[in-house]
C-alpha cells in the first residue's frame, strides 16, 4: 500500500512554544487514520498542517508524492471538515455543497448532478433549498461532509467533527463515517480526543502526547500492547503497579512491587533489571477470589461498586494505598459490599511491564 | 399605608414620561405646523393652512440645486467611506496585540475631534494639497468623517466572523479575494447597510465641514443657514419638514432591511 500523505520531521511552534516536535507520520492510501490525544497534544495542528492552514517551522508535508509544505489550502488536494462545520449561513445546502465545484469552474449540469449524488450519499435528500440555520446538528454535519467530499479530494481531513453532537447521534455518525469512508475508498484523517471514537472507526490510531507520537497501530494492537504508561491509561483503562524490574526472561518480567512480586509480559521497549517500571493490568482482566490465588495476587478491600449494566465496576484499595479497578458483569457474579479483605489476581499474560 | 398611595407614584411617572416626550417632539411638531401656515410670519395664532410653501420650496432652483449637491456629496462620500472603512477594518482585524490597539486608537481620533476643529483642519489640509474649495473638497471631508464610523461598525461584526468560515472557503478552492467577496462581505452585509445609512445621514446633516470646505454650490444645511440670515420664512420650515420625512423614511427602510436579514439567519 502506498502512502497518500507523508509528514517528514515536522516541527511547529507558536512563538517560543514547540507544539509539534519532529513528527513523522505516513497516511496509507484508503485508510481511516485517527489522531488521538488530549487537548493541546498537537493533533489539530498536525491536521491543519496537512490541510495547509499552518506552515511547519521545519520539515516537509508530502501529498501524493509531491512536496506541498508551502502550498496554500486552495491549491491543495485535501478538504477539511471543520469542528464547527463552517457551513456558509447565507447559502442553501445545495449552494454550500456546490461551492468547491464552482471554484473549479465545473459546468452547471455537472455541478447539479454531483450535488444530487452527494446529497444521496450523506442521506440528505429534499434538503437542497434549506439554509443551514434550518438544519439539525446531525444534518449540518452531513452537509459539511458532502461539501468536503465534493471536490473528490485525495485526502479528507476531519477535525473533531462529532464533538458537538449528543451521545446517541454521535455513535450513529461514527458508523456512518466509517461506511462513508469505505464507500469512497478515500483516506480519512480524523482528529479526536475520544478514545472510544478512535477505536470504533479507525484502521490506524496515532496516539499523540505533547507534540509527539506515543504509539501508532491498529486499535487492537494499541489496546493489547500499549508501549507506554500514557497509552495504557489513555486507551481504555488500566490499573498500574509501580515497582522495580527484578529479572526479565522469555518475554516475562518479574517486578518487585510494594507487598510482593508481580509477573507480566514485557512491553517492546528495552528494559533491564533494576529499571523503574509499572505493571499495567486492564480492569476486565482482574479476577476476584476469597483465597489467595496462584501467581499474581493483591490483597484488597472493596471501596465502592458502580452499576453500569453488563460492564459494572468494582473499586478496591489495598494496604499500600493503591486503587484497583475491576470490571464485572452483575448478571454473572455478585459482589457483596463488605469490609472483609479479598484477593485480586490475573494471568501473567494479562499484565504488561512498561517503563515508569 | 404606602400601598394605597402607589397609584400616585405610577401616575406621576406616566405624567413625567408624557412631559418628557412632549419636550422632545414639540419643537419639531411646531416647526412642521408652521410650514403649513398661510402667512409670512412664524408664530401663533394660525389663521389658515396652505401647501404654498412646499410648492415654492420645490420650485426654487437654488433649493433643488442644493438638494442635488447634498445627495451627490452624501452618495459619493458614503461609497468611498464604505470601501476605505471596510478595508481599514479588515486590515486592523488582522493585527495583533499592541499594534492592533494603537491602530484602533488612531482610527478613533477623528471621532473624538470636535466638528469645528475637524472642519478647520480639513480646510487647511485641502489648501495644503491644493484642493479647491467646493464639492470635491466637501466629499473629501465627509469621507474622512465617515470612515471611522464605517470601520467601527464593520469591525464590530467582523470580530464575530468565525475564522473557520474563510478557511473553509479557501479549503474549497477559493482564493483569498474570492473568499472575501463570497463569504466575508455577505456576512458583513447588515453592518454595511447600517454604515451606509449612517454615512448618508452624517453627510446630509453635516454643517461644519460643508461650510468650511464649500464653494459656490451650497449643500442644503448651508443654504438653509444662508436663507435664515436674510430672514426666516415658512419656506425653510417646508424644506426642513421634507428633510425630516426623508430622514425618517431612510431610518425606517434601514430598520426593515436589517430586520429581514436578521430573520433569515
Amino acid at each position: 500500500m502506498t502512502d497518500i500523505c507523508v509528514l517528514r520531521d515536522i516541527t511547529a511552534r507558536y512563538g517560543d512554544v514547540t507544539v509539534i516536535d519532529r513528527l513523522n507520520l505516513a497516511i496509507p492510501e484508503g485508510a481511516f487514520v485517527t489522531l488521538l490525544g488530549p487537548s493541546g497534544c498537537g493533533k489539530s495542528t498536525t491536521l491543519r498542517m496537512i490541510g495547509g492552514f499552518e506552515t511547519p517551522a521545519a520539515g516537509q508535508v508530502l501529498l501524493a508524492g509531491k512536496d506541498v509544505t508551502h502550498v496554500a489550502p486552495n491549491h491543495r488536494d485535501t478538504n477539511l471538515v471543520f469542528q464547527d462545520y463552517a457551513l456558509f449561513p447565507h447559502m442553501t445546502v445545495a449552494e454550500n455543497i456546490a461551492f468547491g465545484l464552482k471554484r473549479k469552474g465545473a459546468p452547471r449540469d455537472v455541478i447539479r448532478q454531483r450535488v444530487d449524488e452527494l446529497m444521496q450519499l450523506v442521506r440528505l435528500p429534499d434538503m437542497a433549498q434549506r439554509l443551514p440555520a434550518m438544519l439539525s446538528g446531525g444534518q449540518r454535519q452531513r452537509v459539511a461532509l458532502a461539501r468536503a467530499l465534493a471536490r473528490d479530494p485525495a485526502l479528507l481531513l476531519l477535525d473533531e467533527p462529532l464533538g458537538a453532537l449528543d451521545a446517541k447521534l454521535r455513535e450513529e455518525m461514527q458508523h456512518e463515517l466509517k461506511s462513508l469512508q469505505r464507500a469512497t475508498g478515500k483516506a480519512f484523517v480524523f482528529v479526536t480526543h475520544d478514545q472510544e471514537e478512535a477505536l470504533t472507526m479507525s484502521d490506524v490510531v496515532v496516539v499523540m502526547n505533547k507534540g509527539r507520537i506515543e504509539q501508532q497501530g491498529a486499535p487492537v494492537e494499541l489496546y493489547r500492547d500499549p508501549q507506554s504508561r500514557f497509552v495504557a491509561s489513555f486507551i481504555g483503562k488500566s490499573n498500574f503497579f509501580e515497582g522495580r524490574l527484578q529479572e526479565a526472561s522469555a518475554g516475562i518480567g518479574r517486578v518487585e512491587v510494594a507487598g510482593g512480586t508481580l509477573s507480566a509480559r514485557l512491553g517492546s521497549a528495552p528494559l533491564k533489571a533494576g529499571d523503574a517500571v509499572v505493571v499495567a493490568v486492564r480492569p476486565e482482566k482482574v479476577a476476584l477470589a476469597t483465597e489467595r490465588p496462584q501467581g499474581n495476587a493483591i490483597e484488597a478491600r472493596l471501596q465502592s461498586l458502580s452499576y453500569k449494566g453488563a460492564k459494572s465496576t468494582a473499586l478496591f484499595a489495598d494496604a499500600f494505598g493503591r486503587r484497583i479497578e475491576m470490571d464485572f458483569n452483575p448478571e454473572e457474579r455478585r459482589i457483596e459490599a463488605g469490609d472483609s479483605s479479598v484477593w485480586l489476581g490475573w494471568q501473567d499474560a494479562d499484565g504488561i511491564v512498561l517503563a515508569a | 399605608m404606602t400601598r394605597s398611595f402607589a397609584w400616585v407614584g405610577s401616575w406621576l411617572l406616566q405624567a413625567y414620561y408624557m412631559l418628557f416626550v412632549a419636550f422632545l417632539v414639540l419643537p419639531i411638531f411646531v416647526m412642521i405646523l408652521m410650514s403649513f401656515k398661510n402667512s409670512e410670519f412664524l408664530g401663533f395664532p394660525i389663521k389658515g393652512l396652505t401647501l404654498d410653501w412646499y410648492g415654492a420650496a420645490l420650485a426654487d432652483p437654488a433649493i433643488l440645486g442644493a438638494v442635488a449637491t447634498t445627495a451627490f456629496v452624501a452618495a459619493v462620500s458614503t461609497l468611498i467611506a464604505l470601501v476605505v472603512g471596510t478595508w481599514a477594518a479588515v486590515a486592523l482585524e488582522r493585527l495583533q496585540g499592541l499594534a492592533k490597539a494603537v491602530a484602533f486608537v488612531i482610527l478613533c481620533i477623528p471621532l473624538a475631534a470636535p466638528g469645528i476643529i475637524s472642519a478647520i483642519s480639513l480646510r487647511i489640509f485641502a489648501f495644503d494639497i491644493g484642493l479647491e474649495l467646493g464639492v470635491p473638497a466637501i466629499i473629501m471631508a465627509h469621507t474622512v468623517h465617515a470612515v471611522p464610523f464605517v470601520s467601527l461598525m464593520v469591525l464590530a461584526r467582523l470580530s464575530h466572523l468565525p475564522k473557520s468560515q474563510t478557511e473553509a472557503a479557501k479549503d474549497l478552492g477559493a482564493s483569498p479575494i474570492t473568499a472575501f467577496c463570497l463569504i466575508t462581505l455577505p456576512f458583513l452585509k447588515p453592518s454595511l447597510i447600517g454604515a451606509s445609512l449612517f454615512g448618508l445621514l452624517l453627510s446630509m446633516d453635516d454643517f461644519n465641514r460643508s461650510f468650511f470646505l464649500g464653494g459656490f454650490e451650497p449643500t442644503l444645511p448651508i443654504l438653509v443657514f444662508e436663507r435664515m440670515s436674510t430672514g426666516i420664512s415658512p419656506q425653510i420650515n417646508a424644506i426642513a419638514s421634507i428633510v425630516l420625512l426623508v430622514t425618517l423614511s431612510m431610518g425606517f427602510v434601514g430598520e426593515r432591511t436589517l430586520r429581514r436579514i436578521g430573520a433569515r439567519k
